[in-house]
Parts: structure tokens; C-alpha cells; sequence
């Protein structure tokens, strides 16, 4: 099992996008894929029609002795799993604060899944804090989509020294281009001669594109409904370069 | 919630097992399913209905090594071992899918319609078999699908298919699951003539022998050959060791003619287990001269094909045919009330504790004698020796306790296992180096192809001299005291008889 977690600093940069459809790539190869949708807002949860709603709350999903299963919902696709988002996850930091190992806590309860998945895509809230800690020790893989501006460069610095101020020399941190308007002179710049620090950063880039924003419309993978626009390729690609870096 | 179809496909699915009914005993049957998007393969369960690693291919699949790495291989390659997947059933499938739906149009529950008709059955009547319903939930909806099976029991009335489609097509066209197994199977009564049984034994592996020849002559897998070569063996030592039961004349033409079937069944059986060992030989080698080995597969292939021709014409001979249908009407003719033959008219139960006990003690005393420096033959005498203390356990299983014979039989087994690999281990080095020295001399096989071989043989020899130190605690731990007890126990006969048989 491979956990890939969806994260950036800064909101809005189509961390959710990726999560749902790399997800959705991956079950469509037939590997048992489960998301799982870390944010209150429940943005993961709503393109999936599912109730962004867990009976119990929080202290349900945290109950390391039940376990995640109860909380799991079938998908509209074969191989693809969901763990839905509760409001309460709002208070995911202060509850963690409380527990006994408070950075692992989120690593113990996924490790049970290590029979039933091939891959888990967690989708990120925005924001460093305790919860994305929990994310960093329980992930194999942190994909941080990065729009092409100065300031987004800035938090990638922030997220590295993060890291290595807290030895996670074991994550994988790919970072990759996204929502790229090379109409944009500053886009344009930026990806076609990234700056040093983005160590890690995998070729494929996905554009700004209307048929992504439309997943809200449909609420589907993109790949279901435009399977040929540039950004669902955009995906493919994305997806196919990570299982290289996995491989 | 409401229904909405999503397609309907047509199929054609075609159910494989091995002859031996491998997959089925497992709980299984692999389908094969040709559609729109190509030909895919799984294993479907009998009961629960449920599918395991469906998998994409773009080749005919025969043997479990012709599957990609993949869950499907890795579960077959146990149950399947070296036998051939042969076709059982071909169906036409029509499926509809349809999708249960929530408010949100979120797909809560699938249901698909299969209507199945069997192919290419002989019988002019349609075989169509009845619709069936497929309900499948969606994890974390099971109180909607309670609702679903709910509406399914009380509007549409439908029948619960507790037997699943795959027995219901292979009763509808008279296949019976698991009618062939390698096992003997035997259930005997203690005190039936010895007479009786040993009839019913010689006419249990005559049966076997027969129904393996098709596939022998068609040349399907390999194991057709081994099983008749073990109904051989298992009749000579019946023959070999019950004796004055059959008239002496009887005796001494069939043992002959045994003797002449193990004969003729030799030659392809080794070229059989060295293209299955093949592999392992090229695994042994150092990866830069893998390749080199190439050649000899091609020699042995050339050879098992001819050898395999010689059998097939050996099989159909007249004096194949002529023997096997007088071995039959023998083991068939009513018996006669009184015998002269000394040892006709004893009870199965005697004979049987006689026998086994005789060679218990046999095994013993020859494991035993051998030392470090025992020549190689000490340890096949004691390897054949097993092997029909084996099967005299295997003719009168049904006569002991299970669990303790079982318990015996496994022992025992461990202990053939070790020989086994020993004396294969031998034989391999005997015959590589005959096969090498032919090579040389029938193509003049390259200098890289010969030392690769005798890489082989090295190896072959390294294990060799493991295997044999591993000997002398494999048999302690076969001859300690509380098997020797459990033996004796089982098998010493109350009554020494055991002289009337020697
Ligand atoms: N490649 C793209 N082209 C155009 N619009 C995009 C693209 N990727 C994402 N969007 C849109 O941008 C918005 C933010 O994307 P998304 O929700 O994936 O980002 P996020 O990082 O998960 O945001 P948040 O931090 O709020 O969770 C959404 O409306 C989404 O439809
Ligand atoms: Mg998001």
C-alpha cells in the first residue's frame, strides 16, 4: 500500500482536483484505491456525491480500536473507496493535541488498510499544523501542486525547511506545476526555468482549464466526462510519472 | 432511488479446470470472458458468487506460467501446480447492467441480468438456463441495499440461487464436478476376502490407467503420464506384495506386463521433468549465461516429442489393447467359491497388518544400515521400499482410525520427500550427463551451452551432497520411538501370520 497525499501550504492551488483524479486513474487500472477526504469543507466528498457527514464525528474516525472500515463508502467506480469529510474536522488539531503520539495518529489508523489497498490518496486541508504533521509521517509520497507564482515558490521553501527540521527524510516530496496559464508572462517564466529549490519537481505540468473547473457541474472525475481535453492527458501523465518515482 | 440500465453486453465465457478438478475442489472454476474490450480472465467462486483477479490477456492461457505476474497466478500456482487448464463449458452470456441511484444520483447498489445458454452441447434441445438477478451493494449503503433485496423478495418474487450458475450449467449438460481424483478412495470392510479387494484395487487402478490415456495421447500436460505411471506402480506392489491371492500363472504374465509398462512410460516421464525442471536449471545459472542453456531446452523438447510418438504407438498397439481388456476380464470374472490359492480366502484386515508391518520393519532396518558412506543404491532400495509401504498404507487407508493413519502417512511422506529429492537429485546428474554427451554428439552443441550445463550439474551436485547430510535426522526423526509405537500399534498383527505372505 502506498499512501500519496495532497498538500500545499496555500489554498485553492488544485490539491483536491489532483486527489480526486489521480484516485480515479488509479482504480481505473484496477489497483483498490481509497481517498480519503481530510478537509472540513468536504470538497473530495462532494465530487464524489457523497454526504460529507460521519456519524460521531472526529471522535469516531480517531477511535483507533474500531477502525477506519465502518466509515468507508463505495464509490461510483469499481476500486475506488472513499472516507468522507465530518465538519467536525475542523477541530482535527485540537483533538490531536489531547492523544498519545499526536503526529502518528493518522499513520496507525491507515496501516490496518495495508492489505485492502494498493493506493490512498489523502486530500489535504490547506494550512501547516498538527493535522498536515500527521500527514507528513503517515504518507509515502507528498504531492504538492504548485501554482507557478513567487509566492507559492515561498511556501514550497517553508514546507522544505519544514521537513527537514523534522528528519521526514523518508517522504517522497514531488512537487508539480498547476493551474498553468502560460498566457501569463510569469507562468510562462517560471516553468520554463524553474527555480533550484523546487527539488523533486516532476515534468508534467496540468493547465488551467474550464473542463477542471466543471468537475463541480458533474461532480466526476474529469477523465469521465472530457476523457480527451488537454488537462485530463495532463493527468495521465501526471499519474504515470509518479508511479515511475514509486517503481 | 431509482434504476437506471447502463449497458448491455454480450459474452462469451468458456470455465476451465484441470482434469483433476483442481480449481474446483479449491472452491473455484476460472472464467474466461470474451467481450468488446477483449478477453479477460478470473477466478469465480461456486459459492458465494464472487470473482478474484480479473486480469486482461491477449494469448491462449494453458499452464499457470503463461500468466503474467499477477493475485490471479499467484493464487493458481499452488492449486494448479503443472496441469493444463482444459475447457469444461462455453456459454453465451447476455448481461444487462443496470445502476440503483440515490437523490444525489450517487450509484448506491449494481444489479446486473445474465441470461446464459450453453454452447456446442451435443443435445438438440436449447440449454438455456434460467435468468438470474445479480445484486451487489456499494460498501457503506447497506441499508439501502436491505431495501433493494427487499423490493427484489416481494415485487419480482424471485427464487434465492443458493447453487450458482457455474453447477447449475454443469448439471444441466451431466459434467459431474470432481469425478476424477489421483487419490484411490477405497472404502473396504476388514473382513472381506483379501480376494475380493484386491480385485476391486487392481480394477480401481486399471480405471485409473484408462482414463488417463487421452490425455497421455493428446499430450495435455504431463500429469496424465505421472498418474499412470503411479496406477503402474501401485499395481505391481500389489501384485508384489499380496501374493498366492492370484493364480500363478496370472501372476507371472501381468507382473510382466507391468513391468513392460513402467518401461515404456520412462523415457518421456524424464524428459517431462526436466523441461518442468527447466527453470529451476536456468535460475541456477549466473544471469550473463542464462541464455546458453536455450539449446538443450530445444534438445529436450526434440526428444520428448519423439519419445512421446514411440509412447502414443505403444499405447495403441495391439499388445496395449489386447493386455488391458484380458487385465479387465479377469478382475471381472465371477470368482469361484473355493479356491486352492493359499492366501485367497484370508481377511483384508490380516493381510493388510501383515503386509504394512512387514515393510515398517523393512524401512527400518534399511534406514538404519546406512551411513555417511553408504553407496547411492542403499538409498534407493530404501526410496522403493517407501514407496510401497506408501502405497499398501494408500490400498488399506479405510481400515484405521483417520486420524491416526493420516498422521502416519505424513510422516512417512517427509521422510519420502527427502529421499525423493536425493534420488532425483541423482538421477538428474546421471542423465544430464548422458543428455550432454548426446547433445554433443547429434548437433555439435556449442562449448557455451555444454559448460552451462555442467554449471548445472555442479549445483545439482552441491544440493545433492546437502540433501544427503540432512538424511540421518530426516530418518531419526522418522524412526523415533513414538512412531515406531504409533506404528506398531496401527499395524503389528495380534496373530503372527505374517509368514504366510512373505
Ligand atoms: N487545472 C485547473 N484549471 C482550472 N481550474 C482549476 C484547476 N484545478 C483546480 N481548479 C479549480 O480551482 C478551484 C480550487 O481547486 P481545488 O479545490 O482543487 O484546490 P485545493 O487546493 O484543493 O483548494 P482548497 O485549499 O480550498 O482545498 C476549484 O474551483 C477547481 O475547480
Ligand atoms: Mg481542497
Amino acid at each position: 500500500m502506498k499512501i500519496i497525499a495532497c498538500y500545499n501550504i496555500k489554498g485553492g492551488v488544485g490539491k483536491t482536483a489532483t486527489a480526486v483524479n489521480l484516485a480515479y486513474l488509479a482504480s481505473r487500472e484496477g489497483a483498490r484505491t481509497l481517498i480519503m477526504d481530510l478537509d472540513p469543507q468536504g470538497a473530495a466528498s462532494f465530487y464524489f456525491r457523497v454526504k460529507p457527514k460521519i456519524k460521531g464525528g472526529l471522535k469516531t474516525l480517531m477511535d483507533s480500536k474500531q477502525g477506519l472500515d465502518e466509515l468507508i463508502k463505495g464509490t461510483d467506480y469499481a476500486d475506488l473507496d472513499l472516507i468522507p469529510a465530518d465538519f467536525s474536522f475542523r477541530n482535527m488539531d485540537l483533538f490531536l493535541e489531547d492523544v498519545k503520539k499526536p503526529t502518528r495518529r493518522l499513520r496507525k489508523l491507515l496501516i490496518n488498510f495495508d492489505n485492502d489497498y494498493d493506493f490512498v490518496f489523502l486530500d489535504c486541508p490547506p494550512s501547516i499544523s498538527l493535522v498536515s504533521e500527521n500527514v507528513f509521517q503517515a504518507a509515502d509520497i507528498l504531492l504538492v501542486p504548485t501554482i507557478p507564482t513567487i509566492l507559492s515558490l515561498r511556501t514550497y521553501d517553508q514546507l522544505l525547511k519544514f521537513c527537514k527540521e523534522n528528519n521526514l527524510d523518508d517522504l517522497l516530496v514531488l512537487p508539480f506545476f498547476s493551474m498553468v496559464d502560460m498566457r501569463k508572462q510569469l507562468h510562462r517564466m517560471i516553468v520554463e526555468k524553474p527555480p533550484k529549490t523546487l527539488a523533486g519537481l516532476l515534468n508534467t505540468t496540468i493547465p488551467y482549464a474550464s473542463d477542471v473547473e466543471r468537475m463541480g457541474l458533474n461532480r466526476a472525475a474529469l477523465a469521465t466526462y472530457a476523457p480527451k481535453c488537454r488537462a485530463a492527458l495532463a493527468y495521465e501523465l501526471l499519474w504515470d510519472e509518479i508511479k515511475e518515482c514509486m517503481s | 432511488m431509482h434504476c437506471e440500465e447502463l449497458h448491455t453486453k454480450v459474452l462469451q465465457r468458456t470455465y476451465f479446470d484441470s482434469f483433476d478438478w483442481r480449481i474446483y475442489c479449491a472452491g473455484g472454476v476460472i472464467e474466461e470472458e470474451i467481450g468488446t474490450s477483449g478477453v479477460s480472465l478470473r477466478w469465480r467462486n461456486v459459492v458465494p458468487i464472487e470473482t478474484f483477479g480479473n486480469i486482461s490477456i491477449n494469448k491462449k492461457i494453458r499452464f499457470v506460467w503463461d500468466l503474467p505476474v499477477c493475485s490471479l497466478r499467484e493464487r493458481l500456482e499452488p492449486i494448479l501446480d503443472v496441469r493444463a487448464l482444459l475447457p469444461l463449458l462455453c456459454m453465451n452470456c447476455q448481461a444487462h447492467g443496470l445502476i440503483v441511484l440515490n437523490k444525489d444520483k450517487k450509484t448506491v447498489a449494481r444489479l446486473s441480468i445474465e441470461e446464459n445458454r450453453i454452447l456446442g452441447s451435443t443435445k438438440s434441445k436449447s440449454l438455456k438456463l434460467p435468468a438470474i438477478l445479480y445484486a451487489e451493494s456499494v460498501k457503506g449503503y447497506d441499508t439501502v441495499f436491505k431495501e433493494i433485496l427487499q423490493v427484489i423478495d416481494q415485487q419480482l418474487a424471485l427464487e434465492v440461487d443458493d447453487q450458482g450458475m457455474v453447477q447449475r450449467a454443469m448439471a444441466a449438460v451431466e459434467l459431474q464436478p470432481a469425478s476424477y481424483s489421483s487419490n484411490l478412495n477405497l472404502l473396504l470392510s476388514p473382513e472381506t476376502h483379501i480376494e475380493v479387494v484386491m480385485r476391486n484395487i487392481l480394477l480401481r487402478l486399471l480405471e485409473m490407467m484408462q482414463v488417463n490415456e487421452r490425455g497421455i495421447r493428446s499430450n495435455l500436460d504431463s500429469e496424465f503420464l505421472h498418474d499412470f505411471r503411479i496406477a503402474v506402480r501401485r499395481s505391481r506392489t500389489a501384485l508384489g506384495q499380496i501374493k498366492g491371492v492370484l493364480p500363478h500363472k496370472i501372476w507371472v504374465r501381468f507382473s510382466r506386463k507391468f513391468e513392460w509398462l513402467g518401461e515404456i512410460t520412462g523415457p518421456t516421464r524424464d524428459l517431462d521433468v526436466y523441461l518442468l525442471n527447466f527453470v529451476a536449471y536456468k535460475k541456477s545459472l549466473p544471469l550473463p549465461v542464462r541464455d546458453d542453456l536455450d539449446p538443450f531446452y530445444y534438445f529436450l523438447m526434440k526428444h520428448q516429442t519423439i519419445e512421446h510418438k514411440k509412447l502414443v504407438m505403444h499405447l495403441e498397439s495391439a499388445r496395449y489393447i489386447k493386455m488391458t481388456a484380458a487385465w479387465l476380464a479377469y478382475l471381472k470374472a465371477p470368482l469361484s467359491e473355493r479356491t486352492t490359492l493359499p492366501n485367497a480366502h484370508c481377511s483384508t484386515l490380516d493381510v493388510a497388518n501383515s503386509r504394512i508391518w512387514h515393510m515398517v520393519r523393512r524401512v527400518v532396518k534399511e534406514g538404519e544400515a546406512i551411513s555417511a558412506s553408504s553407496p547411492p543404491g542403499d538409498l534407493h532400495q530404501l526410496r522403493k521400499s517407501c514407496k510401497k509401504l506408501r502405497y499398501l498404507m494408500d490400498f488399506f487407508r479405510s481400515l484405521y482410525p483417520t486420524e491416526e493413519i493420516n498422521k502416519l502417512i505424513n510422516t512417512l511422506k517427509l521422510l519420502q520427500n527427502k529421499l525423493g529429492q536425493y534420488q532425483d537429485i541423482h538421477i538428474q546428474i546421471a542423465s544430464l550427463e548422458t543428455y550432454r554427451t548426446q547433445m554433443k554428439s547429434e548437433s555439435g552443441a556449442a562449448d557455451r551451452t555444454l559448460v552451462a550445463i555442467d554449471i548445472v550439474i555442479q549445483t545439482l551436485e552441491q544440493r545433492q551432497s546437502h540433501v544427503r547430510k540432512m538424511f540421518k535426522s530426516r530418518f531419526a526423526a522418522f524412526a523415533e520411538i513414538k512412531n515406531r509405537v504409533a506404528f506398531r500399534r496401527l499395524f503389528k498383527p495380534k496373530i503372527q501370520k505374517d509368514t504366510l505372505f512373505q
